[in-house]
């Protein structure tokens, strides 16, 4: 089975980017099995043409690039926003296979 | 207009000017100056109106013509669809891609299905994605088409506008040309349609495209231009397949034309005379009468004097196809056929209504410049003013007599007045006044015959006989008598009557 593979685009180093991985780092944790998933971190200051090929207009934006078809939610979010987004990005999957029972 | 020429008078442009770059668009610049360097321009339209289109030129005059690279960010349409869209203008911007003068930034909404918005978010990821273009090509334009959809789907308004206004300072630090489009609902309503765009730019632009007497007729109107001199009010514009926007500079135009001394034959010897010696050089003939008064053989004859004297003729006809025309000219002694393969007459059959006044106006253009006519005959302004509104139609009639002048092109028009005997309509003082030479032609009734008579009722800057004179019209052409037609008065003034010497005959 294909691995979930999120994308996680920040526009340079800040507090809130921080806490925004932490945040959403931690919700994979809790909802999703070990090893099911992956999560990349782009910063787009350090990599302009990945927001070209991206075509990433908002930051943050984090996009479930795999399995396709590719979903994206924008903003910031507090812990439990974070969990909330990780739901959006794979309630379309109904593959129990990805969550922790 | 008038107001803003005098203040340039009294103040004429300093360094408080901002400094503009001229857009290459046709006309756009007449009206504007330009647009100025380090500002931002949103123009505002309805759907059709010719934003993206306006925008696209912008772009593709600013590498043709000045070398100015730019940056297309499009929200809505995709970049597929530009680049097909346009080529019917003969943009080929795949090439100017190829070469790095121009970039897209394809900024529409890819996933509007699959995206949530959760929380607050900047446009950083956008205003990455357009210095790294911008600074790739090194682009001097830049174009945001259209702002408005970010508001429908981001749906706070006030982020947004925060957003866009990051983006554009920081463009304008770059001293980019900044172009916007944005829609609006009605063509005289609101501004624009969420009613914050017209305030994150500097200066505003509206495009319209109104139904007028059952014609489409487009405009543009500069509303707001910060610190700067423009044209106020709307101007007419034209979108056609060779040059895309084609903006009709009405108010800007001037009467600066020099007039000619220089007299040549109207082909009509007599008439000639009429006018103390021909008509001169450059000067504009209007010839009004009734129908089958004899209006389209003068027209034939000026374009025979012109040929005989070595010109080149270039005849516009509104009324009737090119062989009713040829063989017409064949029963009065003229041979256009003979002239057409001789290279020095072209004759351009068009159906009047098959066109809007603006593009009748950039057809008449084109066709000059294409043939260079030192001589131009119209026939008729009436079948052209049909269906056009009176304002519309005198714009036509400024502009183009304005431009015959500035190409010292002679040039003769007919108008048919409606009254078959008398008639009061020299069409009604606005084709009067921007014309040198007025002809009527008019019939006259004595005793149950109809006499056709001439005059002359204006020529600027000479002499000219005032009398009526009677002709005739054979197959050598209109033979005018060289006695003035007595036998009746009133025959201007619509009120014949017989004078008294012809009453007293009986």
């Amino acid at each position: 089975m294909a691995k979930l593979c999120f994308q996680i685009f920040i526009a340079g180093k800040s507090h809130r980017n921080d806490q925004l991985v932490d945040f959403f780092t931690e919700a994979c944790h809790s909802y999703l099995n070990e090893g099911i998933y992956e999560i990349k971190l782009i910063d787009l200051i350090r990599n302009a043409p990945l927001a070209e090929q991206h075509k990433i207009l908002a930051t943050p934006t984090i996009t479930r690039i795999n399995p396709s078809p590719e979903k994206r939610v924008i903003g910031n979010f507090s812990r439990e926003g974070a969990a909330r987004a990780l739901i959006f990005l794979i309630e379309d999957l109904n593959d129990k296979k990805y969550e922790k029972s | 207009m008038k107001k803003a020429k005098s203040i340039d008078k009294i103040h004429p442009p300093k360094t408080t000017q901002l400094p503009k770059t001229k857009t290459g668009i046709f006309g756009f610049d007449d009206i504007s100056f330009g647009l100025p360097k380090g500002r931002s321009t949103l123009i505002s339209g309805s759907s059709g109106s010719g934003k993206t289109i306006f925008a696209t030129q912008f772009l593709y005059e600013g590498i043709a013509q000045f070398d100015e690279p730019g940056v297309f960010v499009t929200f809505e349409e995709n970049t597929a669809d530009l680049k097909r869209n346009v080529q019917s203008f003969g943009w080929d911007i795949q090439r100017l891609e190829n070469e790095n003068q121009w970039r897209f930034i394809d900024a529409s909404i890819a996933f509007e299905n699959e995206t949530k918005v959760v929380g607050e978010y900047d446009l950083e990821g956008l205003m990455i994605r357009i210095h790294d273009a911008v600074k790739e090509i090194k682009a001097k334009r830049i174009v945001l088409d259209s702002i408005g959809s970010l508001f429908l789907y981001f749906d706070d308004p006030s982020a947004i506008r925060r957003e866009l206004y990051k983006i554009l300072s920081s463009l304008k630090k770059k001293n980019l040309i900044i172009l916007l489009t944005s829609e609006r609902l009605e063509e005289y309503g609101s501004v624009s349609r969420f009613g914050v765009e017209e305030y994150i730019a500097d200066n505003v632009l509206i495009l319209r495209n109104v139904l007028e007497h059952e014609k489409r007729r487009r405009t543009i109107e500069i509303l707001k231009y910060r610190g700067s001199l423009h044209s106020a009010g709307e101007q007419s514009f034209v979108i056609t397949a060779g040059t895309g926007i084609h903006i009709i500079p009405l108010t800007r135009l001037q009467l600066t034309q020099r007039s000619s001394e220089e007299r040549v034959s109207s082909g009509n010897m007599p008439l000639d005379a009429m006018c103390g010696g021909g008509f001169f050089k450059d000067s504009i003939l209007l010839v009004s009468g009734a129908t089958g008064t004899g209006k389209t053989l003068m027209v034939t004859e000026f374009i025979k004097g012109g040929f005989e004297n070595g010109e080149r003729v270039l005849f516009l006809a509104y009324e009737e196809s090119r062989e009713q025309l040829v063989r017409n000219a064949g029963g009065w002694g003229v041979d256009f056929e003979k002239m057409e393969k001789a290279g020095r007459l072209k004759i351009e059959a068009v159906y009047p209504e098959s066109a809007s006044l603006d593009e009748h106006l950039l057809n008449i253009q084109k066709l000059i410049d294409e043939f260079k006519p030192t001589r131009f005959a119209l026939d008729s302004l009436s079948a052209i003013e049909r269906g056009s509104s009176k304002k519309n139609f005198r714009e036509f009639l400024i502009v183009l007599t304005s431009f015959l002048k500035k190409r010292e092109v002679m040039a003769i028009c007919t108008s048919t007045s409606t009254n078959i005997i008398g008639g009061s309509s020299v069409t009604d003082s606005h084709i009067s006044t921007i014309t040198d030479t007025i002809v009527l032609l008019r019939y006259a009734e004595v005793f149950g015959n109809v006499h056709r008579v001439i005059t002359i009722l204006k020529m600027r800057g000479s002499k000219h006989t005032k009398g009526i004179y009677e002709f005739d019209i054979d197959n050598e052409g209109m033979k005018i008598s060289s006695k003035e037609f007595d036998r009746m008065s009133g025959i201007l003034g619509g009120m014949p009557m017989l004078t008294e010497r012809e009453m007293s005959k009986d």
